[in-house]
């Protein structure tokens, strides 16, 4: 829905067209080469894992998860929202997602190919990982163990990208027809004809293009739900105190929610900043993710208190020596420091002025997101650090190598969009089109 | 490999075998099943002796295609029947260690063997000519063929004389008071199996102690969890230190060392008191200075048990409480024929030998001495100013060493040799009670150069000593010897297969008189426990240095602080806090100008005003970190402690703060509820199981080594064990028990029937077998790791790194052919010895019947375990030993609320404390 009366569906074309037919500016190039230097360092980190063992990572005899499926939870946590906002909006009749909705299931699906290389690298032998945690059909007549969550997470995580793939490209097609007729370069316009698959815009195919995406939105709106639901499966399916809870997938979900929309939040604030989409992208816009992200966050506060109430009221001790040690161990400081980013600080959206100030709503995005990754890290590390006999406690630190992938994922993920950016239209044109006012 | 390729390389393979093949050069070596014959890939066993000093055990050797594999005790021998420690376990290693000593040396200069032994040979022969005198330096030994060897070529050579030099003179302080009081020129092992009641002053009988084996053998013949007559011995410890001792008494004292007088002066006199000799504390001149109401309960029960009841000192006790105690002995009347103080269980050749090391000195300063041979003795390592008077007054060049490793002696000699390993040559020896077993050479040495301690005796001293110019070899020498025993080959072969003769007609009683009338002479060492002591004891590992290369050692957590690698200065709480020291605090430890650098570990329970110490380390590697430069064998020194403001890593495979033993917990979890095997599966003709009984167990962790060595399980070594990666797959964990007392629970692999590492692996690779075992598939593996997560024992363990890759080629004759190597990435745990459960099946299998009849069956841990606290076998066997123990009422299964059904039981350690 665009709010600017003056705009026009011609304006609407010149803008989208410009886009992709200009020469990109200097600011592109510098921001693709950082990430490209980011992707470097994540590569030499990978390439020096695949050489010599996990063991250059920081993890122990007990702590044998780190900083990589932190990050895995992390990545597919940042692809929640883009089906959110395309899928569970779409079907709620949302109209003002459209200037939105695009991005953020670009986002989604590179979000997703970020954290499954994560669960590749952090595997002991990622050669044999990368097929034999698939049911393929062998000579050995051995199959994978559909009794584990992990395999459940790869099929999760592998529909939920494919259907994040099928989605994003059918709500394509119109766009990639309407590109093919502004591209200038022949080449392109070759690609963009193959890629709009024939689409033309009768009212026939209108008919069943809205049909299916209607369907498709559908599916992905439950995906959403299970996908991070099996991910927290990986840990509340164990025995593990501090992991073995019925209230992780609800946690999960709607961290990932959280941590997503927070995502969705800068890279708005970044591409409306970029390519001078004041019109499109409003304050108003802001405001409505600001809401869902408030809500989100209270969500997360509930399941923080029912944490603490699962370790008080189980009497088990164990699950007390894990709450104990996350509020005053160790990690306590990482602890506290999520507590107020994801649960303090989002409360200032209670404010009117806040929920609509975009520089606030940044500030307050980037520190969630830091938040919620230290979230999952505090998830993952504080439940091993401490075992149920009363044992060891062995300290883990990331190495370089863990922080190298980190930094080189972001790498990967910047350079990944920016290509989407450059190459695909970034809003939905005829939605924006649609709702542009006669 | 195609298949062309296999084909084209198989005759190399052959050849590859044929040439592994290093069978001593002498035919009789019989294995221990006559008639079978070498068949590539099975093993082949032999049985010979392993001597630790002046102590000797039988021992199986694992042999593959000739290689050495593993060392097990021999089950047949009177003393350690099968049973074995770390040490022994471990003793393996330096045969294959890649940083042996190999090339002899002289003058700095690389010699074949034969040249140096030429040089050697003119050395000798000139100092024989020239009338000057030649000193040999030997460690302390129980080889009868050896004693005599240099008793012949002492007396052929009157200039030639052999010096026994240990690192510890501590059995020489024991051998003194024997010899004063009782007029035995030895030390005397005691023989618990008479006793009821044992007093230890500091005597660390079930751990560091020399005959520890033997002792935790008949400790443990009184204890365990199924003796119906469970309060068969009555243990209570009085030290100053932690040790293993002390963790398994029923009570345990800390006094300060300077205590120990006062304590025993007391106890004596409340002793005598209560036993109505009162003319005698007159007599004695005793004094009751030491206020304790332990001492009354002591005396009591020494009273009550009498004559079973022995009191035995250790190492750091002085001389006057040794003469006090060895009266108390007397008292007791546990002193002479048949009784605890058996006057005729004499540690071999454990003479006093501190007249001969100061006419030794003497003679050094005088300078009469031309030429010393260090045979195996590391001096420069543990009597650096023994070594300094040495090096002062004897010309450098006629400094001659042999020794296994390139030691801090053999650098500074100018002809150093390489030793062969006790698996690689001749030799024999006898045990205290009179055992006498041959060691017979299980491969031929390694390295072509190096040459036994006995034939280099025979090739240096053949043409100078008359009465052994017709040796060849020390063979030839041996088999001489044992011409009594053995006089035909027949004979020979039957010891050689049996690994040992027993005892026979004991003509061989000590006289024995006590003379205790000089007591009131022995002047009274008054000294405060307020002052800073430095008590240096030797290691529960790496003993006193004799095992400072050997990795498995060094990387076996110690049993009392669960330290690796290092050495650290023990404090109390109390102490640490006077000193504001924090746990891996470096601090400085000076005594007489000598620094020594060490971590401090505050461990509860060592008296205060105490710095402990291990001897053995700072061999290998450079800085102040070496206890002998500082204590100068001496066990305690008067010291200052300055922090240094530097700090250390503390390498441990558990924290430094003890935590409550969770064994009371799951015994309170079973009370509640007993939980019903709710099993899924139908266990048909096997469900393997284990039983430990913590009663039994003392925690001296020969099963660790034993496991680490059968399963080929990687050395991480020092730089990963500061990363927090080990890889053994047993564990001895510490617990507070009720009386804060530390007790020991050996965690493996549990091996549950409702696993959870199971459930939740990808890939299938770790399943239930159908005899209930918990197999992990190495080859399916891809390491996610999962199943580590999910674990609640924690006994999974990660291959970060391909550790296996760095060992050398000559190492890796090490490993067990039966067991996989590990690569890099891939989980690996304890399987129960599944590769020794199918050798079983194959061979029932063989015989015509399925099942596997008890007891044939026996993992690594449970062959090792000296306290046989380990039983494995079939549960579904009623009978079966491991049914039994399971089905006694106070067995229970680690953390049962979780319902993870495990096959490991474990039995309650019940303290005595009638």
């Amino acid at each position: 829905m665009i709010d600017n009366n003056n705009i026009s569906i011609n304006d609407v074309s010149t803008k989208f067209s410009s886009i992709i037919n200009d020469k990109p500016g200097r600011r592109f190039y510098y921001v693709i080469s950082l990430a490209l230097l980011f992707t470097l360092f994540g590569i030499v980190g990978a390439y020096y894992t695949f050489i010599e063992g996990v063991g250059v990572f920081g993890l122990n005899t007990s702590v044998i998860w780190g900083l990589s499926i932190a990050s895995f939870i992390f990545w597919i946590g940042i692809g929640h929202a883009g089906t959110l906002i395309s899928a569970i909006l779409y079907l709620f009749n949302q109209k003002w997602r459209s200037p939105i909705h695009r991005s953020a299931e670009a986002m989604t699906i590179i979000a997703v190919i970020v954290a499954g290389l994560f669960l590749l690298i952090h595997t002991g032998r990622p050669w044999f990982a990368v097929y034999w945690l698939f049911p393929y059909s062998n000579q050995m007549g051995v199959w994978v163990n559909f009794s584990s969550p992990l395999i459940w997470d790869v099929f999760a995580v592998l529909s939920y990208l494919c259907l994040s793939l099928i989605f994003w490209f059918f709500g394509l097609i119109p766009d990639l027809a309407f590109y093919n007729d502004k591209v200038k370069s022949r080449f392109k316009k070759w690609l963009y004809d193959i890629f709009s698959i024939g689409f033309y815009g009768s009212n026939k195919q209108w008919y069943y293009y809205r049909k299916t995406y209607m369907i498709l939105a559908g599916l992905a709106t439950a995906m959403v739900i299970s996908v991070h639901t099996i991910v927290s499966f990986d840990f509340a399916v164990t025995i593990l105190p501090g992991w073995h809870s019925t209230i992780f997938p609800v946690y999960f979900v709607a961290g990932a929610i959280f941590s997503g929309l927070a995502f969705v939040i800068i890279l708005l604030v970044i591409i409306r900043y970029s390519y001078s989409l004041e019109d499109y992208i409003n304050r108003s816009h802001f405001k409505k993710l600001n809401k869902i992200l408030l809500a989100m966050s209270i969500i997360i506060c509930y399941s923080y208190i029912m944490e603490f109430f699962t370790a008080w009221f189980s009497g088990n001790e164990m699950e007390q020596v894990v709450f104990i040690e996350r509020i005053s161990g160790t990690y306590s400081l990482l602890y506290w420091f999520s507590i107020f980013a994801n649960v303090v600080l989002p409360q200032l959206l209670w404010s009117k002025r806040v929920r609509e100030s975009i520089s606030i709503s940044l500030i307050i995005s980037i520190i969630v997101t830091i938040g919620m990754w230290i979230e999952r890290f505090i998830i993952v590390v504080s439940s091993l650090y401490k075992s149920i006999l009363p044992d060891k406690e062995f300290l883990y630190v990331p190495s370089w190598v863990e922080f190298s992938l980190l930094l080189g994922s972001f790498g990967i993920f910047i350079i990944l969009f920016m290509l989407f950016i450059r190459y695909f239209p970034i809003m939905s044109v005829y939605e924006l089109k649609s709702g542009v006012n006669k | 490999m195609e298949r062309r390729d296999f084909i084209k390389l198989l005759p190399l393979a052959f050849v590859a075998v044929a040439t592994g093949c290093r069978r001593p050069d002498e035919k009789i070596v019989p294995r221990i099943y006559p008639g079978s014959y070498t068949t590539p890939g099975m093993p082949e066993y032999f049985n010979t002796v392993y001597s630790f000093k002046n102590v000797a055990y039988g021992i199986t050797v694992k042999t593959y295609e000739g290689r050495p594999v593993k060392i097990d005790g021999n089950p047949k021998h009177p003393l350690n029947i099968g049973r074995s420690n770390a040490q022994m376990q471990a003793s393996l290693y330096s045969l294959y260690d890649p940083v042996r000593f190999i090339e002899p040396k002289v003058n700095g200069k690389k010699k074949s063997i034969k040249e140096t032994l030429e040089a050697l040979k003119n050395q000798i022969q000139n100092e024989i000519s020239l009338n000057n005198q030649v000193r040999i330096l030997i460690d302390e030994h129980c080889s009868p063929s050896f004693a005599s060897l240099f008793r012949l070529i002492e007396n052929d050579n009157t200039n030639v004389r052999f010096i026994t030099l240990p690192p510890l003179n501590s059995d020489s302080n024991h051998s003194i008071i024997n010899k004063e009081v009782l007029g035995i020129n030895g030390v005397i092992v005691p023989n618990l199996s008479k006793a009821q009641y044992v007093l230890s002053f500091g005597a660390d009988i079930l751990g560091t102690d020399k005959n520890s084996l033997y002792h935790t053998i008949e400790y443990s013949k009184k204890r365990g969890s199924n003796n119906n007559s469970h309060n068969n011995i009555k243990l209570v410890t009085l030290e100053s230190n932690y040790s293993l001792t002390g963790a398994n008494s029923d009570t345990r004292i800390v006094v300060h060392p300077n205590d120990m007088e006062a304590f025993a002066e007391s106890l004596l006199y409340n002793y005598l008191m209560s036993s109505g000799q009162v003319e005698l504390i007159e007599q004695y001149d005793l004094l009751n200075t030491y206020d304790s109401i332990e001492i009354n309960l002591i005396a009591k029960d020494l009273l009550k048990y009498i004559d079973k009841a022995v009191v035995l000192s250790g190492d750091y006790t002085n001389y006057r409480t040794k003469y006090l105690l060895t009266a108390l002995n007397h008292h007791l009347g546990n002193i002479g024929n048949n009784k605890i103080l058996c006057t005729d269980n004499i540690l071999p050749y454990s003479n006093n030998n501190i007249p001969d090391i100061n006419t030794f000195r003497e003679e050094l300063t005088e300078g009469k001495i031309s030429s010393v041979i260090f045979a195996g003795v590391d001096l420069a390592y543990f009597g650096n100013d023994l070594f300094d008077l040495i090096t002062d007054n004897v010309p450098s060049n006629n400094l001659i060493s042999i020794s296994l490793y390139d030691s801090q002696t053999s650098r500074k000699c100018s002809i150093s040799l390489p030793m062969a390993h006790f698996l690689e040559c001749w030799g024999d020896a006898v045990c205290f009670d009179g055992t006498k077993t041959i060691q017979q050479p299980i491969i031929k040495p390694l390295n072509n150069d190096s040459i036994g301690l006995g034939d280099l005796l025979i090739n240096i001293f053949k043409e100078f000593c008359n009465s052994i110019s017709n040796y060849n070899t020390y063979y030839d020498f041996i088999r001489s010897q044992w011409m009594g025993y053995a006089p035909d080959d027949r004979k020979w072969e039957m010891a050689l297969r049996e690994g040992f003769v027993k005892k026979h007609n004991s003509s061989y009683v000590l006289e024995y008189n006590i003379y205790l009338s000089k007591i009131n002479n022995v002047p009274r060492i008054s000294s405060s426990n307020n002052d800073l002591l430095l008590l240096g004891l030797p290691s529960n590992t790496i003993a006193t240095g004799e095992f400072a290369e050997n990795r498995w050692l060094r990387e076996l957590p110690d049993p009392i602080t669960k330290t690796v690698w290092d050495n650290y200065a023990l404090l109390s709480p109390t102490t640490a806090i006077h000193y504001e020291l924090k746990n891996g605090d470096m601090i400085e430890v000076t005594s007489d100008s000598i620094i020594l650098v060490l971590p401090v570990y505050i461990l509860d329970g060592v008296a205060d005003n105490c710095i402990i110490a291990s001897l053995g380390y700072g061999k290998t590697q450079k800085g102040k970190t070496n206890v002998f430069d500082l204590l100068n064998n001496l066990n305690i020194k008067n010291v200052k402690l300055n922090k240094t403001g530097n700090n250390h890593k503390i390498l441990s495979t558990q924290n430094a703060e003890i935590q409550n033993n969770p064994i009371n917990k799951d015994f309170e979890v079973k009370l509640q509820a007993t939980i019903k095997d709710n099993q899924n599966y139908k266990y048909k003709l096997h469900h393997w199981a284990m039983a430990v009984d913590l009663d039994l167990c003392t925690g001296c962790s020969a099963c660790v080594t034993a496991c680490q060595i059968e399963n080929n399980i990687a050395i991480v070594g020092r730089k990963e064990f500061s990363n927090n990666r080990q890889m053994q797959w047993l564990r001895i964990e510490k617990y507070k028990d009720s009386n804060n007392h530390i007790t020991f629970l050996p965690i493996m692999c549990q091996h549950c029937d409702n696993a959870p590492c199971e459930s939740v692996c990808p890939v299938f690779a770790t399943t239930h077998s159908p005899d209930g075992i918990n197999e992990m598939t190495y080859n399916r593996c891809v390491g996610t790791r999962y199943c580590m997560a999910n674990c609640p024992y924690e006994v999974r363990r990660f291959n970060y790194k391909d550790y296996h890759k760095n060992e050398t080629e000559q190492y890796k004759y090490i490993y067990n052919p039966e067991v996989t190597v590990r690569m890099r990435g891939i989980v690996e745990k304890c399987t129960f010895c599944i590769h020794k459960i199918n050798e079983a099946r194959y061979k029932a299998k063989n015989s015509g019947s399925n099942a596997i009849s008890d007891g044939l069956v026996k993992t690594a841990c449970q062959q090792a375990c000296p306290a046989g606290a380990i039983t494995f076998g079939n549960l579904l066997d009623n009978n079966s030993a491991v049914s039994i123990k399971i089905h006694s009422n106070t067995s229970i299964r680690l953390l049962e609320e979780l319902n993870t059904n495990p096959s490991v039981y474990y039995l309650l350690r019940r303290d005595n404390c009638d």
